[in-house]
């Protein structure tokens, strides 16, 4: 008896219990926070105002632009909260993370985070004249021009990974590889061939809004919203 | 001595392995809440996949073993139950994984 018993647990026996209970973990958060798929249309429809950014720059001037960005993005987070709080949380219901789940998304934010107070402090130091390019030598002219954009591209890719690690969710890999990418070839563009629209980047951008969508309409067939409990 | 035996007796620990928590509807229950602070009727179904009168029968048997606590309040007019491991169910999911770790342990490929 104690080996037939045993045998059924054969499978259970290969993996511990421990991963087990992280994998539960791990996909108690995406359920909670990705698999409505509105996380992706924010993120895609952000970098889609991204990528028209400059030439509403051109039009508008720096000022008017900054407000009609900031008007844009409320827009956006406040279609996408409504959407939320109508369509997709009564169907996917009430979570209260645990403290190893409040861990994990705190060092996603803190990451986060850190990205962006980096980005920013680069930023700032370039336009005040305090941050010199380095003189690379013996760098191909290409690389030496992109140094720093194929830096952030390259953080871009770490902490979408990252997110994609602690999730253990593998379309946020892809989405790093997409934004990073586009923002680069972007720059690329914009440095080369003076094209202030970031097209590779509305493109990208664009598929995440799309990724996204499908992600919903999944939600929406496979979680019909309950009248009531029971 | 014979007490010894017993416990030496490795078939024993399978039968001292608590019941209530080892159906794999109710451990995947238990796994779930254990990993959260609390989560309501809806989203305990979307996790476990398990329909709404199964899930209720199962959260019955585990509140009466003492391991569940089911608060329900209304939400406008809808009966809202928010459901989380108690004292008791934590301290007994945490023997239950102790024993089944030191259990499968030892069993070979």
């Amino acid at each position: 008896l104690y080996f037939k018993v045993l045998g059924s647990y054969k499978i259970e026996a290969k993996m511990s219990i421990s991963t087990q209970l992280k994998q539960a973990e791990r996909y108690a958060l995406r359920l909670a926070i990705f698999q409505d798929g509105l996380w992706d249309v924010t993120l895609g429809l952000i970098f889609v105002l991204l990528s028209l950014y400059p030439v509403l720059r051109r039009l508008l001037g720096p000022a008017l632009n900054l407000l009609a960005f900031l008007i844009e993005m409320g827009v956006v987070i406040a279609a996408v909260s409504l959407l939320r709080s109508r369509l997709t949380a009564p169907r996917l219901g009430l979570i209260r993370m645990g403290a190893s789940q409040k861990s994990r998304l705190r060092s996603v934010r803190l990451a986060g985070a850190g990205l962006m107070v980096f980005t920013g402090l680069i930023f700032a130091l370039a336009s005040i004249g305090r941050l010199r390019e380095p003189a690379w030598s013996g760098l191909p002219a290409w690389l030496a021009t992109f140094d720093m954009d194929i830096l952030f591209a390259t953080l871009i890719i770490m902490f979408f990974s990252l997110m994609g690690i602690v999730f253990g969710l593998g379309r946020l890999y892809l989405y790093g590889w997409l934004v990073g990418l586009g923002n680069l070839a972007s720059t690329v563009l914009e440095v080369t061939c003076g094209m202030l629209f970031l097209y590779p980047l509305a493109l990208t951008a664009t598929l995440i809004v799309l990724i996204g969508i499908t992600q919903l309409v999944g939600f929406l067939r496979r979680y019909p919203q309950r009248l009531a409990e029971g | 001595m014979a007490k010894a035996a017993v416990a030496a007796d490795p078939s024993q620990a399978l039968f001292d392995l608590d019941r209530t928590i080892h159906a794999p509807a109710r451990l995947m229950i238990m796994t779930y809440l254990y990993v959260v602070d609390s989560v309501d009727y809806v989203f305990l179904t979307n996790l476990t996949g398990m329909t709404w009168g199964n899930l209720a029968s199962h959260l019955n048997t585990l509140e009466a073993a003492g391991y569940v606590e089911m608060e329900k309040s209304f939400v406008g007019k809808k009966p809202h139950t928010l459901i989380k491991l108690t004292g008791a169910g934590r301290q007994a999911f945490r023997q239950y994984k102790g024993q089944m770790q030191s259990l499968l342990a030892d069993l070979p490929d």
